[in-house]
């Protein structure tokens, strides 16, 4: 090849912003200089607002945050982020973002494996970096994600990743930190949503129940005195859930379903992390006294029954902040991710504060997995977050600016925006 | 329960005769008798007073019903003793007598598994003969019998059209003398039932398959006949002048029924499921007759209360409110008769009856619904139903009047012949006896139920053991160690008077002399007359959860002082009112006043028009696919709205005012859609907006080709064979339509073609599911060829990639705001694809196709700003003004302008914001919704809830038996109708 075509080549690469090949965005170099945010409006994640703030970051980690100009340092990159909003990355979890490319082409799926107790199974290992969909998450402003393996009855284990990586080395930032252990429906749904028919009691649930404890038992036992030879491979990947190196995420959504996995999960001494959790506002009481951290389905969901609230999806954010609970909001799919944003809004349209909403896919969903470098703009802590000219919980004015994971500045381009600018190309041609 | 009774063929049925053409293997009998019945309460028929008389039976009918009549020379009289008399029960649809039906071997799913030259669906079968098919079972028509049936209209229990019912006496005897009349009714019902053919695999299929077979009966002679033999529609032609039944399977079934038998001048007899009451004014207005089951729901287990909450309102209520369905439906004056069908125990109908009386039915109503009045509905009334000269002795003997709980039936005679029932008549002996016996006097109490009692007038130890019959009073007495005394005694005037073995083995006489009665039929008096009416909660419309006891109404309403977004011309007009009268909007400006409205403070809020959802699936009933053929452009949403969807309520609560409910899309070319305002609580045709353009749904793509799975082998298998289905369709039609101008009725008429003429004749549009840029292009290219216009591509989201071509075709395109990935052919979308076709001024809307997403379509409208920096009055149009125009209905709804519909929300927030929630709904100014009355509403709910919950609770300890949640009556699906329930997935 010769040195002209390679330069046009990559001449036109770049004119496209080389996401346009291959539907891929190129990973941001390490951060170098020093950056400094000023002027934005600071959503911390943890419940607090920063008016008019400065935050500053160095090789990956922010090093202030607060209204002292004096602070900035000398050399710093300044981004003038007057009248903007800036947020921690948010936090799309439990997805299966990287694992499913296209949910009816079966080639293109890689989140569910053949058997009932698959806890060895490890999801950080078939996520897809090179996906597409990652790019149109962090244009809105999710930019960490956990990613979760699903089916059977323990699906197995799911990571952390920020969502700008060669690889998915690269990309982890929590390996095998939580167990997916999907608890039996007390009922049966009869039924779809256009016509749902009368549920009944699922008469295998006790049995259902029977086989999880069996599991369980034989995998705390196993935990107590591991072999050194002829291992077991499901409970060796149980030993973190006992000895607390792993989250146990048990996905529930009736009352009844997430007592009766709570006191399950309290016979091993364990604290499990309730998921979907929709009847949770049923039981904050229960779940206060044994301190259970709720990751809420969507708030964009229609209710379980007929008689319930119209808005009860919508408002069970305020009703578990109200009682205290500690909650987080997570989405199901992966390309959906991009809406998550706006659920959390949608809470605040139902009373929660609108702090409180984002702290619910920030700073809380950090406080559930344990993540100290993640979830908010403090110092110390990862410099993983975004700049949008307007509120970005509200689709209306959500328009991400400029967005960093770990310091490094990222392309917020994506093959969406690529495909919008060619198609405006043709019909507005511009000569 | 058997050992209870025992079963007595009297002396009656001995003589009874064998049918005439039959030899004789033994002396013939006379074939004349005369059976002479005195002294007992007739009640000849519902309407008439009770009377103490006679009836005279010759030959299995009744010769003569009076006060007194001289016996006959050569009779049998039997005394009734002033038992009570009435005509025997007739169960207007019944499935006695019948053999199971059997599901046919058949290979083709497409095709009919019944040979020979009969209707091509399996599941018309007018030809079938029900009273070819009977045979007597005699175990089955002794339960029938013991229940006071006396004769029933049975049928084959299977398809749409069943065939000819027959009415059957429930004797013992032969088939020739059992059968009555051998074509009563053509029986139909809306379930495929055992058919093995896939088509109609939807409430609506079925309801275009019955249409088409009306019309290519009416034409069979012209245009079918000259061409092919067809028994089936012979049949159905010949037996369409008798009573046609009609099975429904819920209270809409009945108006959807009804409807279709308005097109074609048929008035039904309509079989019900019970829950008629939940729509009476609806059902009053078809002025069909209904057959209404009395199967109440089981109570509840609702002790926990997380199961308890499983259950609906709408469930627990109907189980209040079931028994007051037949009291309802007379106090409406709405024609009606009972059957037994749906009830586990034959028995049980009579107990049912009871508490329907108790629950507001009036007792001569009821006996009306059992005996002449499904004699009337079946024209049988000159044979059976009264106790009258000439009609068939077919009646009912009771020991007291019939409704009363303690009332058995002690005799059914069917024919003339006689079968008894009931324990033995032992209750007018209880009371209190003296004995004097061996020189003691006792006092022996004999209860009710036969329970003996005996105590000694100097306190000395004595028991007794006895058995008590109708004539008699046996058993043992003992007074001392030394062993016990026997005795045996018959009745008498006064007591019991017999003999008894001594201790000694040495026999002497023994009386017990009645002195005090404790017969009961004064208490029971007592008991009838404390019978309260039972609480029952009220109906609400629809019946669930959110309905309203009172439709609302229309108002004359003044929104003051608001941010109105009119998506006209001038844009956002501030600090504006907006008046509506009479369901206009009649003014819009500043400082209006209006004395005869009521006024709503807008200060600080937003007022737009009704959001519009091009493409929705909410209140469909049975089934969104038509799945079974490539195309079925005869099936209709239209027969099939349901209007007790929660959906609409809750979708109101998010704006939306008018939706666009569409077939799925399973195939190429669908069903017809229907156009419907979100009139919460109206019935379905009150709903419909109408008149409106016809549109019918098409599809491309994965779906019609099968890509999800379910492969099958139904045609087309590739965008290919797509095209070519279209174009075969429109060949055809082009075809029959210049055939039929020509030879009309002698070309059939098929309502699948006539929907692809009306489409090239541009009175209905299509509405046509699609995604990728080649199959877009080829249905416009196959359109022009056809000299139409796609009038709407739904979903397009490759739009982009074509929203020139579109352009100048002249498509409108409704899309998703930002869905992408859920498939291969969606994998090129971009959430930017309606900002491109805006920006190519082609008519561009959102929808939802999704109940929940529905529910938030403005944040979707909010999305095309975020996405493509559309601008945000034009984003708006994209839920309002724009589908209102791809609809054909914005010269009514759509914008805020004077003349339109009052469709309007009032948002307590920019409207394309997430933080925007609507306040208010109006629809032709009526009020569907209200944040705070909704508030009132979730109040009533919980209170209704816990009302029925707290008397669940005390039913059972009181000990009514309960059901646990787990089976509650399905209120939408029937358990045999495979395809109906939704099961077939509906992709996007």
């Amino acid at each position: 090849m010769n040195h002209i075509i390679k330069y046009t080549l990559l001449n036109l690469l770049v004119f496209f912003n080389s996401s346009w090949m291959t539907g891929q965005t190129t990973p941001a170099n390490p951060q170098t200089d020093i950056i400094a945010i000023v002027g934005g409006t600071i959503h911390v994640g943890n419940g607090e607002l920063i008016q008019n703030g400065i935050i500053q970051f160095e090789k990956g980690k922010i090093t202030y945050v607060g209204n002292e100009p004096q602070k900035i340092a000398a050399n710093a990159r300044k981004i003038n982020a007057t009248g903007k909003e800036i947020y921690p990355g948010f936090i799309a979890a439990n997805t299966n973002l990287g694992l499913n490319e296209i949910e009816q082409v079966k080639a293109t799926i890689d989140e569910s494996e053949i058997g009932a107790m698959n806890a060895n199974i490890r999801s950080i290992i078939a996520y897809n970096t090179d996906s597409r969909v990652q790019a149109t998450l962090r244009s809105n402003g999710v930019l960490l994600a956990e990613v979760a393996p699903r089916g059977g009855i323990i699906s197995g284990q799911s990571s952390l990743v920020q969502l700008d990586a060669w690889n998915w080395e690269d990309a982890s930032i929590c390996t095998d930190c939580a167990i997916h252990l999907n608890w039996p429906s007390p009922y049966r749904f009869n039924g779809w949503w256009a016509e749902p028919a009368a549920s009944s009691v699922n008469e295998k649930y006790v049995k259902e129940i029977d086989r999880i404890k069996l599991f369980f038992d034989e995998a705390y036992a196993y935990s107590k005195n591991p072999p050194t030879s002829e291992k077991n491979l499901r409970y060796e990947a149980m030993l973190g859930v006992f000895n607390g190196t792993k989250k146990l995420m048990i996905h529930a959504s009736l009352s009844k379903a997430i007592i009766a996995a709570v006191l399950f999960a309290k016979e091993y001494n364990l604290t499990p992390v309730i998921v979907d959790g929709e009847d949770s506002w049923r039981i904050t009481s229960f779940l206060k006294e044994h301190n259970v951290p709720v990751l809420l389905s969507e708030t964009h969901n229609l209710p379980q029954r007929e008689d319930d609230d119209i808005d009860i999806n919508f408002k069970t954010p305020k009703l578990l902040n109200d009682a205290g609970i500690l909650f987080g909001l997570k989405l199901n799919g992966f390309w959906q991710q991009r809406n998550l944003a706006f659920q959390a809004g949608q809470m605040v349209a139902f009373g929660l504060d609108k702090e409180k909403a984002i702290a619910s896919i920030t700073g809380n969903i950090a406080k559930i997995f344990g993540q100290k470098n993640i979830g908010t703009i403090e110092v110390y802590k990862d410099a993983t977050l975004f700049i949008s000219e307007g509120d970005a919980l509200d689709m209306k004015t959500n328009r991400v600016t400029s967005a960093f994971i770990q310091g490094r500045e990222i392309d917020l381009n994506n093959h969406q925006k690529d495909l919008y600018q060619k198609y405006m190309n043709k019909y507005h041609p511009k000569n | 329960m058997s050992k209870y009774f025992f079963i007595i063929c009297s002396i009656f049925c001995i003589r009874s005769v064998a049918q005439i053409t039959f030899p004789v293997n033994d002396i013939r009998d006379p074939e004349r008798q005369l059976i002479l019945l005195t002294n007992g309460i007739i009640h000849s028929d519902p309407q008439s007073e009770e009377f103490r008389g006679s009836i005279l039976i010759k030959d299995g009918r009744i010769i003569q019903v009076a006060s007194a009549i001289e016996i006959p020379k050569g009779a049998i009289v039997k005394d009734l003793a002033g038992a009570h008399v009435y005509p025997s029960f007739i169960d207007p649809l019944a499935e006695y007598g019948i053999p199971e039906p059997k599901k046919a071997n058949s290979t083709n799913p497409m095709l009919s598994g019944k040979d020979g030259a009969y209707s091509w669906n399996e599941a018309l079968r007018p030809e079938i003969k029900s009273s070819q098919l009977f045979t007597t079972k005699s175990e089955e028509a002794e339960k029938w019998r013991e229940a006071g049936f006396g004769a029933v209209n049975t049928h084959y229990p299977d398809g749409i059209s069943r065939g000819t019912s027959c009415a059957v006496f429930l004797g013992d005897q032969n088939e020739h003398m059992m059968l009555l009349r051998d074509e009563v009714s053509h029986v139909m019902s809306l379930q495929k039932g055992l058919s093995s053919q896939e088509y109609p695999g939807s409430l609506m299929g079925v309801i275009a398959l019955l249409r088409q077979c009306y019309y290519d009966g009416m034409h069979y002679m012209t245009a079918i006949q000259p061409k092919e033999v067809n028994f089936s529609l012979q049949e159905w032609n010949r037996i369409q002048n008798l009573p046609q039944i009609f099975i429904a399977n819920d209270k809409l079934d009945i108006l959807r029924i009804n409807k279709l038998g308005k097109e074609f001048s048929k008035n039904y007899i309509i079989k019900t499921s019970g829950n008629e009451y939940q729509r009476l004014p609806e059902i009053k207005q078809t002025n069909a007759k209904l057959i209404v089951p009395l199967k109440f729901p089981t109570a509840y287990d609702v002790e926990d209360p997380y199961n308890a909450i499983q259950i609906d309102l709408a469930d627990l209520k109907h189980w209040e409110m079931a028994p007051a369905n037949a009291g309802l439906l007379e106090k409406n004056n709405i024609p009606f008769v009972f059957t037994s069908s749906g009830l586990k125990e034959r028995k049980e109908f009579l107990t049912q009856i009871r508490k329907a009386i108790q629950y507001g039915l009036s007792p001569n109503k009821a006996l009306y619904a059992i005996t002449l009045g499904p004699a009337e509905f079946l024209g049988l009334s000159e044979e059976l139903g009264t106790l009258k000269a000439n009609k068939w002795a077919n009646l009912i003997i009771t020991n007291g009047p019939l409704f009363d709980d303690k009332t058995s039936i002690k005799e059914n005679w069917i024919k003339g012949v006689s079968y008894s029932y009931g324990k033995t008549e032992t209750k007018a002996h209880a009371g209190i006896y003296n004995l004097d016996f061996q020189d003691k006097k006792y006092t022996v109490e004999i209860s009710e139920s036969g329970e003996t009692k005996i105590t000694s007038a100097d306190s000395s130890k004595v028991t007794i053991k006895a058995s008590l019959g109708e004539k008699s009073f046996s058993g043992k007495l003992q007074k001392s160690e030394n062993g016990v005394v026997l005795f045996y005694t018959t009745k008498t005037q006064n007591g019991f008077f017999g003999n008894a073995t001594l201790e000694n083995g040495s026999w002497a006489p023994i009386q017990f002399v009645k002195i005090k009665d404790l017969s009961s039929t004064t208490a029971a008096k007592k008991d009838s007359s404390s019978t309260k009416q039972n609480e029952i909660g009220k109906i609400t419309y629809p019946f669930m959860a959110y309905g309203y006891t009172e439709k609302p109404k229309q108002e004359n309403y003044l929104i003051k002082n608001t941010k109105v977004w009119t998506c006209e011309e001038n844009g956002i007009q501030e600090n504006t009112d907006v008046l509506i009268r009479n369901g206009k909007i009649v003014s819009i400006g500043k400082n209006i006043t209006a004395t005869d409205a009521i006024q709503i403070d807008g200060t600080n809020k937003h007022l737009t028009p009704g959001i519009i959802d091009e493409h929705s699936h909410i209140a469909i009933s049975r089934g969104v696919n038509e799945c079974t053929q490539s195309n079925t452009a005869e099936v209709r949403i239209g027969d099939v709205v349901n209007s007790e969807d929660v959906n609409i309520y809750r979708q109101l609560a998010g704006g939306v005012t008018t939706s666009h409910l569409l077939h799925g899309s399973c195939n190429p070319i669908g069903g017809q859609t229907t156009l419907i305002k979100l009139r919460w609580g109206y019935a379905p045709e009150e709903m419909k907006m109408t008149p409106h353009d016809g549109f019918i749904k098409f599809a491309l793509g994965e779906n019609v080709k099968r890509s999800g799975g379910n492969q099958g082998n139904r045609y087309p298998d590739s965008r290919m064979g797509v095209e070519q289905v279209f174009l075969d369709a429109f060949t055809r039609a082009k075809d029959y339509e210049s055939k039929r101008k020509l030879e009309g009725n002698k070309v059939r008429k098929d309502l699948e073609l006539d929907a692809l003429v009306e489409i090239m004749n541009k009175t209905r549009f299509i509405t046509c599911h699609s995604y990728v840029q080649s199959e877009i292009n080829m249905l416009m290219h196959l359109a022009d060829k056809f000299n139409f216009k796609v009038n709407t591509f739904t979903h397009i989201l490759e739009g982009f990639k074509v929203a020139d071509k579109m352009r100048n075709h002249g498509a409108g395109a409704s899309s998703f705001s930002d869905w992408w990935a859920y498939k291969y052919e969606v994998y090129d979308a971009i959430p930017y694809n309606g900002a491109i076709l805006h920006d190519q001024k082609i008519v561009t809307a959102y929808n939802s196709d999704d109940a929940e997403m529905a529910r938030r379509l403005n944040q979707e409208a909010g999305k095309a700003i975020m996405y493509g920096n559309v601008p945000e009055t034009e984003a708006l149009k994209f839920v309002t003004l724009n589908p209102a125009k791809l609809l054909h209905i914005d010269d009514r709804v759509g914008s805020i302008k004077v003349g339109k519909d009052a469709d309007l929300v009032l948002w307590n927030d920019h409207p394309l914001s997430v933080y925007a929630s609507a306040d208010m709904t109006f629809v032709d100014g009526i009020k569907f919704f209200d944040r705070k009355h909704d508030l009132t509403l979730r109040e009533e709910v919980k209170n209704e809830r816990n009302r029925i919950i707290q008397k669940l609770i005390s039913l059972k300890k009181d000990g009514e038996r309960t059901m646990p949640f787990s089976s509650p009556p399905k209120r939408f699906y029937h358990c045999d109708t495979e395809g109906e329930e939704g099961e077939e997935n509906h992709a996007h």
